[in-house]
């Protein structure tokens, strides 16, 4: 009896593996895998299908922290193209030489980010000292709590900081949550989340604290040349227009 | 004889499949630069915090597991033991951020307790140290409960009805005979409990978050330092896996060695094979 179920056991694990291995080499395209920065998610996401026949690829998308993305590619990830949302990340890739020379994507402004019809009246930047509201930033390792610390330093704020999250995504899903009033994300994530608000637009809408979207083709990728072919349809009018859809900003300030 | 060899072979491979991940922690280790590292006061006020919501988990653990544990000792065999026995052993085989996401809508401001607790007595866990001990807590006491269960049950059960016999009442034995000859497997229960909330990384993070004084435990701060200072985050890590080390060696030591007819600790040292 117990012979039975082990038996039974294997053959269905081995049947998923065989199916779930067999799937992708069918279509027998190359697979392109993309290491990016978690705030362009929701974007590329819906942007995979029609990519993958524009160029008659397999894209493959993991997203994490610019920093996260950046060094896994430096420790050998097997990723063919690496997009960070800030230089001092991409720089991580560089130094190390491991990716060819980088190209602007797109921009994305800084945006104080609130639960739609802001329950604690937030007004702009200078409600994140109050200490009553939980106010969650990114960690000042990740492109969003560099840039979102370089803006409150500049307006000369202290906030009341309740916690310190590993990647954009984090913060904002904290906010959306209800476990946190107020974050500094990008603007790109209000946009793509109907629960959230922006308030006080033009106190982050300095060009000098915006991601810069970054994308640049591994060295070790044996790819590379579809991976080229994708930053040129990124850099299309066709998916800027997208880009602009989302909340980003195209071109450079 | 090929079943010697073939036994022999696989004895090997586990052996390097656990020991390998410690080498090439040792082997990455900023040994030259380590002291410094690990005196810098960021980190010495990251362990400390640690430690303070490691033991404060534990002891809440034991406040909450020792009568669970005497509960299941004390229903006989059926499915109202197994049904108890399945929630006191949950969080151990939950994955720590589903722990910590359910957490989240129990005692999170939006949460079925944690909404009361807010408005009406103004107690708030969310980003707390509070929630952070709440979150590791939770993680560590199934391996309490279940250490201590199995030392409560390798009571002799003549000792308590001498107790009785000589006219101690219920709680006496209990207090006076059970809790003491069972002290072995709660023991080893605290240890075990301990190690694991010290390791908890899942359900905080996604339950307490992760500020720097307040949230950020040890393991929180090796997966932020990772990327940005690796040396931090391996110096980090080499002390959780010292500890770690020494927590086990010790229990074969100290507890292990305890009555041959306890179950307790090879409870106890299965149950540390899922710490992490």
């Amino acid at each position: 009896m117990k012979r039975t179920g082990a038996a039974i056991f294997v053959g269905v694990v081995a049947g998923v593996v065989a199916v779930g291995g067999c799937a992708p080499a069918e279509l027998d395209r190359s697979v392109l895998t993309i290491f990016a920065a978690s705030s362009l998610d929701p974007l590329m996401t819906s942007l995979e299908k029609s990519i993958e026949q524009e160029l008659s690829i397999e894209m493959q998308l993991s997203f994490s922290s610019s920093s996260v993305a950046a060094s896994q590619v430096v420790e050998g990830a097997p990723a063919d193209l690496l997009i960070t949302a800030d230089e001092p990340s991409m720089d991580l890739a560089r130094d190390e030489e491991v990716v060819e020379r980088p190209t602007l994507l797109a921009r994305n402004r800084l945006a104080l980010i609130v639960e739609q019809g802001n329950p604690e009246a937030i007004a702009g930047l200078s409600d994140l000292s109050r200490p009553e509201i939980n106010v969650v930033l990114c960690d000042p390792d990740v492109p969003c709590g560099r840039l979102a610390g370089g803006l409150l330093q500049k307006a000369g704020i202290t906030p009341a900081i309740d916690s310190l999250e590993a990647n954009v995504g984090a913060a904002v899903g904290k906010v959306a949550l209800g476990q946190a009033d107020v974050t500094v994300g990008y603007v790109t994530d209000v946009k793509s989340r109907p629960e959230l608000q922006q308030v006080a637009a033009d106190e982050t809408a300095s060009d000098d604290f915006a991601a810069e979207y970054l994308a640049a083709v591994v060295r070790a990728s044996s790819s590379r040349a579809d991976a080229r072919r994708l930053v040129e349809l990124l850099q299309s009018p066709a998916i800027q227009s997208r880009f602009v859809a989302a909340g980003f900003l195209i071109g450079a300030h | 004889m090929i079943s010697r060899v073939l036994s022999r072979v696989g004895l090997t491979a586990a052996v390097l499949f656990l020991l390998l991940p410690l080498l090439g922690l040792v082997y990455r280790a900023p040994w030259s630069s380590l002291g410094t590292i690990l005196a810098s006061t960021e980190l010495v006020e990251t362990l400390r915090l640690s430690l303070i919501i490691s033991l404060t988990a534990t002891a809440l653990a034991a406040l909450l597991g020792l009568p669970l544990a005497w509960g299941l000792v004390r229903l006989g065999p059926g499915w109202k033991r197994r049904l108890l026995l399945a929630l006191a052993l949950l969080p151990m085989v939950l994955p720590p951020v589903v722990g910590g996401v359910a957490l989240l809508f129990a005692f999170g401001r939006r949460g079925l307790l944690g909404r009361p607790l807010e408005s009406w007595f103004g107690v708030e866990l969310a980003f707390t140290t509070a929630g952070a001990v709440l979150a590791a807590a939770f993680v560590a006491l199934p391996f309490f409960v279940l250490s201590a269960q199995a030392g409560l049950r390798a009571v002799d059960p003549g000792f308590v009805e001498n107790g009785r016999a000589l006219g101690m009442s219920t709680s006496g034995t209990f207090w006076r005979i059970t809790l003491p000859l069972a002290r072995p497997g709660l023991a080893a229960g605290l240890v075990v409990a301990w190690a694991r909330a010290l390791g908890e990384f899942g359900a905080t993070v996604t339950f307490a978050g992760s500020l720097p004084g307040r949230t950020r435990t040890v393991p929180l701060a090796v997966y932020v330092a990772l990327d940005s200072r690796p040396d931090a985050a391996v110096a980090l890590s080499l002390v959780l896996l010292a500890v770690s080390l020494a927590v086990l060696f010790l229990l074969r030591e100290r507890w292990l060695g305890a009555p041959p007819t306890r179950p307790a600790l090879p409870v106890a040292e299965r149950s540390l094979g899922s710490v992490g």
